[in-house]
């Protein structure tokens, strides 16, 4: 499909997130910070039990904008994330991606962000992605 | 600056980083390079920031040159911004992941101190 500045694609749905999923990313991404971990730890800082990797929910938003932009025809030349709120086990995070603009290039900026099941939004990114082959088909 | 140290990526690596952010999509995922955030660590832990008093603010990758299986990567990480503003203390600290020396990947990651605590540079 073509995209068009101001289109908002088909957004993505991840969780509810659960403390075995904390569990399993702070093996394979080597955070190990206990307020992921230990709700002792997470309680000590504030929190009312332990809080998700903002990191997880930045992959979250990586896989949003790889579904509508696939590796296989588009770079990635920057993506950047905000964490603004924090994410609890059981919460469930829609991921949304809206077009903010397109250069004469071809290279399409977009703003990706993640709310959760109130509709608070979570993270908010930005990325510039640009097709690999010039007159390459929008996803 | 803390030392390099380095890693051969494997297609085992990232499949269980694709199985532990749910990754659905094809391809090496965007946020890979967070699996080598364990240098960020030992300079945390160095800089003897509290964990308990961290908050990971904001996260930009600039994306070099694609990274494949098989690439022997090495990773580096220092701190390129430190100050404190309003009793809170504001970390900025860039990793560079290289093959052969080429620049693949920087992340940059800034963090909040939410207490300023003892530190040493």
């Amino acid at each position: 499909m073509n995209v068009q500045v101001g289109q908002e694609l088909i957004p993505l749905k991840k969780g509810p997130i659960t403390v075995e999923q904390l569990r399993l990313y702070a093996e394979v991404s080597g955070d190990f910070n206990p307020i992921h971990l230990d709700p002792q730890f997470a309680q000590e800082a504030g929190y009312p039990s332990v809080i998700a990797h903002g990191m997880l929910s930045m992959a979250f938003l990586a896989d949003g904008i790889r579904k509508h932009f696939p590796e296989a025809n588009f770079q990635v030349e920057q993506f950047s994330a905000r964490f603004k709120k924090v994410t609890f086990p059981g919460d469930v995070l829609t991921i949304r991606c809206k077009v903010k603009a397109i250069e004469l290039s071809g290279a399409i900026t977009l703003q990706v962000w993640a709310e959760n099941q109130k509709s608070e939004v979570t993270t908010q990114g930005e990325c510039q992605v640009k097709p690999l082959a010039a007159g390459g088909a929008m996803c | 600056m803390k030392p390099s140290f380095s890693e051969v990526i494997t297609a085992e690596t990232f499949e269980s980083f694709r199985k532990g952010t749910q990754t659905e999509s094809l391809g090496v995922p965007l946020t890979f390079a967070t699996r080598f955030r364990q240098s960020e660590f030992s300079l945390l832990d160095d800089l003897k920031i509290d964990l308990r008093q961290l908050l990971h603010s904001e996260q930009t990758y600039f994306y070099h040159e694609p990274i494949r299986v098989g690439d022997l990567v090495e990773i580096d990480t220092q701190v390129t911004d430190n100050k404190t503003k309003a009793g809170m203390q504001f970390v900025t600290l860039e990793t560079s992941l290289r093959v052969h020396g080429v620049k693949k990947i920087t992340s940059q990651s800034k963090m909040v101190i939410r207490q300023t605590g003892e530190m040493k540079k």
